[in-house]
């Protein structure tokens, strides 16, 4: 039996119950955890900025000693592994995409369905990575209308999820 | 099939031999009827490039053969209209002796078993395909392959917003929607309008900015504004985007070159024009390829005529380019052969000049017999509809044969093998085998139950597990298993030699048929596969009749070891 984890939870944040939660978390403000998401606290806490979104079955690891600092408006879509080192503002991974161990994501930056970062490298903000051969190329145009999306999207959660799932509070 | 094998195999070791089931086509194979009845007439003279009976088909198709004209009763016989000189004389003696004996004119088109047997008896997979890539025409009554028949096209969509293109504007839209569908210029998904202004997807009185619409792809997150690309409204973006393709020199030079040539193309009486199908693009170039070497000689006086062209567009010494790319050092700060392969109008180099693309128009294709014009595939008119019209795949008509269970193979010892055959039709098949002995080597065959029938299929053995009949094994008199809708039965195999065990195998499949198209005496049916145009005497729909298909089969049963391992 694994001991509990520890929570420091925003009172404006939505983090359902049916998670796989460990180690020591904090979860800022307007932030969502789906249920059946993973967030794995094995080596230093996990700290979460405000408006994250963690889909299902997404996970969220953090073996190493430091603290994982995860950033503003970050969205972890369904089946998606973070095993990164840090992760800035505003980034997204897409289904099934893979952030290897070591990793550093700058901030604005796409990890395309089922692609994946190397290990230990450190990508510039706005890298995106897509296409089934992991082509990268760095965008330059406007994601203003990506942040009103981000911004609904997290309005919708926040009102339609607590009606089907009971919420966590900090420990 | 082994060579390609071996050359994939790496390098020290063995390339490893699948067993198949091939089902062999008559068209490639060189039978006595093949060369007989396919005689090119001397008026025409064969295209060296091609094989004699296909440009006898070709040239006699007129291109505005609709289906309906091929099924009128006036043409009696479905390749009267194609077979010249020859054929047409035979054709007319048909139509006096029409109740004497018909196995002169049935020999014109439909292969008598000894030809069928005589055509195809040997080892040789070429020309076989496996019974997915096959047809089977129902007039026929011929396994057709994808080269003995035709493609037509039935329309053109957009594979985007699945729009039917009318065939008249297809050319002049440059094959290419006109509506609202692009690609991305960096990864070719599909691109959405997107707007600046959240709101904008609802209808909002207030004046809209200019250039509030962009383009956006989601999957490599480019945008339109990269490119400085913006639009006033959210429809019609195609003939804003066009307008810039047209304007690129390298577009207006080929305008330019092509209104040039277009003078003396009409000179000459040659249509440059787009063809309504496939067939007539076919033939078209085939007859223009021709004419051209034909007249050329003659008319090189005429050829020269041609004004000179002078190029609206200087192309200046490319240095800037090359200084450009020498200086790259990052492969993704320059365009990839597929970005510009996808934008032939101008070919850029540099990412930043790279214009979304209109999305490529796809067609639909209809499959026609070049022997009897009878359509074998057709489907719906529609984008939307997926489904045919017309489909006599080979799947669906012809006992589907599996190998369902195979001992290794070992030279000269016997092994079993287990044949299944089934039936996907809904009427009760009889099937007989016969080994063909022209195979080389010839490996000692024998098939325990050469002639057996297999159920009809029916939709509810789907759901269940297929009843037994007689249980496996007893292999003396009967077959070895009988299920559902297929029959197994067993083959003892002994291998001549090593190496691949492929054996002929010669089927000849009896149904029941509601044919209407039938012959005036049943009886003469099993030998003889004749399906004239009997007008006189119209069989009764409800009547069935049996029908009697004969095909080649080439069966690989993998590689013999020889004896000491």
């Amino acid at each position: 039996m694994m001991s509990r984890p520890k929570l420091t939870i925003s009172t404006r944040a939505l983090v359902c119950q049916d998670n796989d939660l460990r180690g020591e978390i904090y979860v800022g403000a307007g932030t969502v955890l789906h249920p059946q998401c993973r967030v794995w606290a094995t080596g230093g806490p996990i700290m979460f900025g405000s408006g994250n979104i963690v889909e299902e079955n997404a996970v969220i690891i953090n073996r190493g000693p430091e603290a994982l600092i995860i950033g503003d408006n970050n969205v972890f879509e369904v089946g998606s592994v973070m095993e990164g080192m840090k992760i800035g503002n505003r980034n997204t991974l897409e289904v099934k995409a893979h952030v290897k161990p070591g990793t550093w994501l700058g901030d604005e930056c796409v990890i395309g369905t089922v692609c994946a970062t190397n290990e230990n490298e450190i990508l510039p903000d706005r890298t995106v990575i897509y296409g089934s051969r992991g082509d990268r190329r760095i965008f330059t145009g406007s994601r203003a209308n990506q942040s009103t999306v981000h911004t609904r999207h997290l309005e919708y959660l926040m009102q339609f999820l607590p009606k089907f799932n009971h919420a966590r509070t900090s420990s | 099939m082994a060579t390609m094998l071996a050359l994939n195999a790496p390098p020290g070791q063995a390339p490893v031999i699948q067993p198949f089931v091939h089902y062999r086509c008559l068209c490639s194979s060189p039978g006595p009827s093949a060369t007989a009845s396919r005689t090119p007439s001397t008026t025409r003279t064969a295209t060296p490039t091609r094989t004699s009976h296909r440009d006898d088909k070709d040239m006699d198709i007129d291109p505005t053969t609709t289906p309906t004209t091929t099924t009128d009763p006036s043409t009696s016989s479905p390749s009267a209209d194609l077979v010249p000189a020859t054929a047409a004389l035979t054709l007319h003696q048909q139509h006096q002796s029409h109740h004497q004996h018909e196995q002169d004119s049935a020999g014109e088109r439909s292969k008598t078993p000894a030809e069928v047997y005589d055509s195809g008896n040997n080892s040789d997979p070429h020309g076989s395909h496996s019974l997915s890539r096959l047809y089977f025409c129902d007039s026929c009554d011929e396994i057709r392959c994808p080269k003995c028949t035709q493609d037509e096209i039935v329309c053109y969509y957009c594979p985007n917003c699945l729009f039917d293109v009318p065939t008249a504007s297809v050319k002049s839209e440059k094959h290419k929607c006109s509506r609202n569908c692009f690609e991305c210029p960096i990864c070719q998904s599909t691109l959405s309008v997107v707007s600046e202004d959240p709101d904008a997807g609802m209808i909002t009185a207030g004046v809209a900015a200019p250039g509030q619409y962009h383009l956006a792809c989601n999957m490599c997150q480019w945008n339109s504004q990269e490119i400085g690309m913006n639009f006033e409204k959210p429809t019609g973006l195609a003939v804003q985007i066009q307008k810039t393709e047209d304007s690129l020199p390298d577009v207006k030079e080929f305008d330019r070159l092509k209104d040039h040539l277009e003078k003396y193309f009409r000179v000459h009486s040659l249509k440059p024009g787009l063809p309504s199908s496939l067939l007539t693009s076919i033939q078209s170039g085939t007859l223009q390829s021709l004419r051209y070497v034909s007249t050329s000689n003659h008319k090189a006086q005429q050829s020269d005529d041609i004004a000179h062209y002078t190029p609206a567009v200087q192309v200046m010494e490319d240095t800037e380019n090359l200084e450009k790319l020498m200086s790259i050092t990052s492969l993704s700060e320059t365009t990839t052969m597929k970005q510009r392969l996808r934008q032939l109008q101008n070919q850029t180099y540099s990412t930043q000049r790279l214009q979304p693309q209109r999305i490529h128009l796809r067609i639909k294709k209809s499959r026609r017999c070049r022997s009897c014009r009878h359509i074998l595939v057709k489907p719906e008119q529609k984008a939307q509809a997926t489904g045919f019209k017309i489909n006599l795949i080979a799947l669906s008509q012809l006992p589907n044969i599996t190998i369902a269970g195979l001992q290794p193979m070992i030279v000269q010892t016997v092994s079993r093998v287990i044949l299944r055959f089934t039936n996907p039709r809904h009427e009760e098949a009889h099937i007989s085998l016969r080994y063909g002995d022209g195979a080389i080597p010839n490996h000692g065959v024998v098939i325990h139950s050469p002639s057996f029938t297999v159920s009809p299929f029916n939709e509810v053995w789907e759901y269940e597990v297929g009843t037994m009949v007689t249980a496996p094994g007893a292999v003396q008199e009967d077959v070895y298993e009988r299920t559902a809708n297929s029959t197994s039965i067993a083959l003892d195999i002994t291998p001549a030699a090593a190496g691949e065990v492929k054996i002929p195998l010669l089927v000849t499949f009896t149904f029941k048929s509601h044919k209407l198209q039938s012959d005036t005496d049943p009886s003469a049916l099993p030998t003889q596969l004749v399906v004239s145009g009997s007008k006189d005497h119209p069989a009764p729909e409800s009547e069935l009749i049996d029908k009697t298909v004969a095909f080649w089969t080439v069966i690989g049963f993998g590689e013999a070891l020889p004896t000491f391992s």
